[in-house]
């Protein structure tokens, strides 16, 4: 498993993938620079609890810009394959496809949770430099950082799964950023649809949202190693 | 002793109810350079991908080293290099990087990189971005791929395609070598006879899915029946003399046609024609080209897989 981890960590050099993930957490962190920005004194006004209000703040945008990260990654990782038909030279090696896949959903996880760690780091950033002081709670924005992350994993899986069956990466990305767009207006949707898990919803507990994140993550990557290992590859 | 390398027992492949493959038994012995010919779309491609366990069989079997390759596929293609089609790279690495990424899944030594580096000559032009790279380098590389496991087979699809003729013949040379050099046995597709003529000693001849020949190069030519062809004054005239003396002809305007080339024959069928005073301006013999007989024995297997289809 290793040799394949190192391998794929080896081809995502100069392919703009670390940027990306620098991107995603910045983007959000940014967003709301420019909300305090234009509307500081208000905000102190309406919402007395400084890092509680910003924590929620930040998490607006923490669900979408997370989908839609974990899309255009899983469909980068998996075109690097599909550009040279390189496919079938990475299987006709001593390889087996469940490590393949496995590996290539490792990366991109590891690649989100750093990700995770930038919003972390992002969220303290931007509280001090507002001035909010050191008196924050370090658990809720530990939960807002990672929990959605975890929540995600379905998507995650389902996404590379679709991006690596599919050569046209028009459909997985099609689906990926509609479920980003979506998970916005999620709040009042069913349960049961994997797109708003990451959302962290205003007084109802998360943590099963994050159990059963990891849970069906782990449920739909290995439905997908199934599939993958049984197709030809052209 | 020789040792089989490749056996496959009727092999099939069936995409959609019809048989693109359809019950291939193939025997590549070791040491052998095997010519795996057929025209474009004749399934060499599909049974390539079933060697290396890209494609699932829809029946038969495939023994590798002999290992069943179902249950041993790991262990089978660890000895197996490959290169399928067009070549497979990262064009946003270097050649290097390219190997490297593959020498992490082989496991083998870093040495083996330049070894194979230099084995193409790309050593050169090894830390260079692959999109940069002409068509025969990437095919190249390709090779490097391939040889960079130390495999005891090679397999080969059409590892000459789109290249020039001097990329062609620096390719050819390279496989030639391997089996004396380096103890690689190789499988090597092409849908041009030439190509595999000039280095296979054992050819397979696929169409439309169906083995129509297997054996070596030598037996294939042997089917090269030469014929005599005669120039003469007046064809008709000349035809209708050697066949009342006896001589079994065909004729084509001014020219003549024997089957029968042994040199009493010839002799006393000449001297007949210029007794009867029809001048002789040639004699001479014509072999069927290796490209006819490939012709020939695929156009053969397509008839016969028509008749059999529609009866």
């Amino acid at each position: 498993m290793l040799p394949i981890l190192q391998a794929d960590l080896l081809k995502v050099r100069r392919k703009w993938f670390w940027l990306l993930v620098f991107l995603g957490p910045f983007g959000v962190i940014a967003l709301q620079m420019v909300n305090y920005g234009v509307r500081y004194e208000w905000i102190m006004q309406r919402y007395p609890d400084r890092w509680g209000s910003l924590i929620q703040f930040v998490n607006m945008f923490v669900c979408p810009a997370l989908l839609l990260g974990m899309t255009i990654l899983a469909s980068q990782i998996a075109s690097i394959e599909h550009k040279q038909t390189s496919w079938k030279q990475l299987l006709a090696l001593p390889v087996k496809r469940k490590d393949v896949l496995i590996s290539k959903f490792i990366v991109t996880a590891f690649m989100i949770g750093i990700s995770s760690i930038l919003l972390f780091i992002g969220t303290i950033a931007l509280g001090i430099g507002l001035g909010f002081g050191w008196d924050f709670s370090m658990i809720a924005i530990l939960e807002n950082s990672f929990y959605p992350f975890f929540a995600g994993m379905p998507v995650l899986a389902l996404q590379l799964w679709m991006s690596i069956v599919a050569k046209n990466q028009a459909g997985p990305l099609a689906i990926g950023i509609f479920g980003a767009v979506f998970s916005t207006y999620a709040y009042k949707a069913p349960d049961w649809l994997i797109w708003k898990w990451p959302l962290m919803f205003p007084g109802k507990d998360p943590l099963p949202f994050v159990g059963l994140g990891l849970l069906v993550g782990l449920l739909i990557i290995t439905v997908g190693v199934f599939d993958f290992k049984r197709r030809d590859i052209a | 002793m020789s040792e089989t390398i490749i056996a496959t027992k009727g092999l099939l492949k069936t995409f959609r109810k019809t048989n693109a493959v359809d019950r291939v038994d193939i025997t590549v012995e070791k040491g052998e350079i095997y010519g795996f010919l057929g025209p474009n779309g004749a399934g060499k491609t599909t049974t390539i991908r079933m060697l290396l366990g890209l494609m699932k069989p829809s029946g038969g079997s495939i023994k590798m080293f002999n290992k069943d390759l179902k249950s041993h596929r790991i262990e089978i293609l660890k000895r197996v290099g490959s290169l399928v089609e067009s070549p497979s790279y990262y064009e946003h690495l270097t050649g290097r990087e390219n190997l490297e990424a593959l020498r992490k899944l082989l496991q083998v030594p870093k040495s083996r990189i330049d070894h194979v580096l230099s084995i193409v000559r790309l050593t050169k032009d090894s830390d260079r971005a692959v999109k940069e790279y002409s068509l025969g380098m990437k095919q190249r590389l390709g090779i490097a791929s391939a040889l960079l496991g130390e495999p005891e087979l090679l397999i080969l699809d059409e590892p000459t395609n789109g290249l020039d003729p001097s990329g062609i013949h620096e390719i050819r040379e390279l496989i030639k070598s391997m089996p004396e050099e380096y103890g690689i046995t190789v499988m090597i597709s092409s849908h041009l006879l030439s190509e595999i003529d000039q280095m296979a000693s054992k050819v397979g001849i696929i169409s439309k899915g169906t083995m129509i020949y297997e054996d070596s190069i030598e037996k294939l030519r042997s089917r090269a029946r030469p014929q005599i062809r005669m120039r003469v004054g007046n064809g008709s005239a000349a035809k209708s003399t050697l066949l009342s003396s006896g001589y079994v002809v065909e004729h084509d305007e001014e020219y003549i046609y024997v089957e029968e080339g042994s040199d009493e024959y010839i002799s006393g069928l000449t001297a007949t024609l210029v007794h009867q005073r029809i001048p002789v301006y040639r004699i001479e013999e014509q072999r069927q080209s290796l490209e006819d007989i490939f012709l020939d024995l695929t156009n053969d297997g397509g008839e016969a897989n028509a008749s059999y289809s529609a009866s």
